[in-house]
């Protein structure tokens, strides 16, 4: 049972390097649920609120900081991480004719939260 | 037999190490870009307008491999929308079992910022 807590609390605080910054004050806070997830732009107007960067986080702690600033969506990409030196770049996989395996992904989680016009 | 051991998870070691970081500093959100497109600038563009979207820094990777450690930074650079790197700095760092090379940059996007 000790372990089990311990292991919970070291879990929740793994998240590190956060670094937020808020463009829009004032707006209430939604429901994370209702909250949308994008890994592109959406195609309706929008809004930035906030920008959100945090090493070993999740969509999920993405989702809940843009709940809290009253976002309607949270554009979610993963930059940086490990790098398989063993990996081989082919030219004819993908069309735009590059390829690279990587692996681990330990870099930044970063999220913008946008609010749709 | 313990030579061989060794010398495996040495080779599993520096195989794991190589690494892109990769830190935002731009505003807003710029769709990913085709890595392929990612220009590697070691000068600063002087006549073309750009903005810049991020820091990046590259490490553990082997001493010759300069192209592979290129196509890494497009690699992970793309994620953020960017559509050149700009190398500020590069260099060699000695270590255990060999040395490694290592770059710094700045992730830039062409034209104005959207945001």
């Amino acid at each position: 049972m000790r372990v089990s807590l311990i292991l919970v609390l070291l879990a929740g605080s793994c998240v590190s390097d956060e670094a937020h910054r808020h463009y829009r004050q004032g707006l209430s806070a939604k429901r994370v649920e209702d909250v949308d997830v994008l890994f592109e732009k959406p195609d309706r107007p929008f809004q930035i609120i906030a920008d959100f960067q945090a090493r070993n986080a999740t969509i999920d702690y993405m989702r809940r900081e843009a709940a809290e600033v009253g976002a309607d969506a949270v554009i979610v990409s993963r930059i940086g991480g490990t790098y398989d030196r063993g990996s081989t770049i082919r030219t004819t996989d993908q069309p735009s004719g590059f390829r690279v395996e990587s692996t681990g992904a330990v870099g930044h989680l970063v999220g913008t939260a946008i609010k749709y016009e | 037999m313990n030579r061989s051991i060794i010398t495996l998870l040495a080779t599993a070691m520096l195989a794991a190490c190589s690494s892109v970081d990769v830190t935002k500093t731009g505003k807003g959100h710029y769709d990913p870009t085709p890595p392929s497109e990612v220009e590697i600038l070691k000068t600063q563009p002087l006549n073309r307008e750009y903005f810049e979207l991020g820091v990046v820094t590259a490490d553990g990777f082997g001493s010759s491999d300069v192209a592979k450690m290129h196509n890494a930074i497009r690699d992970k650079a793309a994620d953020l929308g960017a559509q050149a790197v700009i190398i500020t700095s590069e260099g060699l760092m000695p270590g255990g079992f060999s040395t490694s090379r290592w770059c710094t940059g700045v992730a830039i996007r062409w034209g104005k910022a959207e945001f």
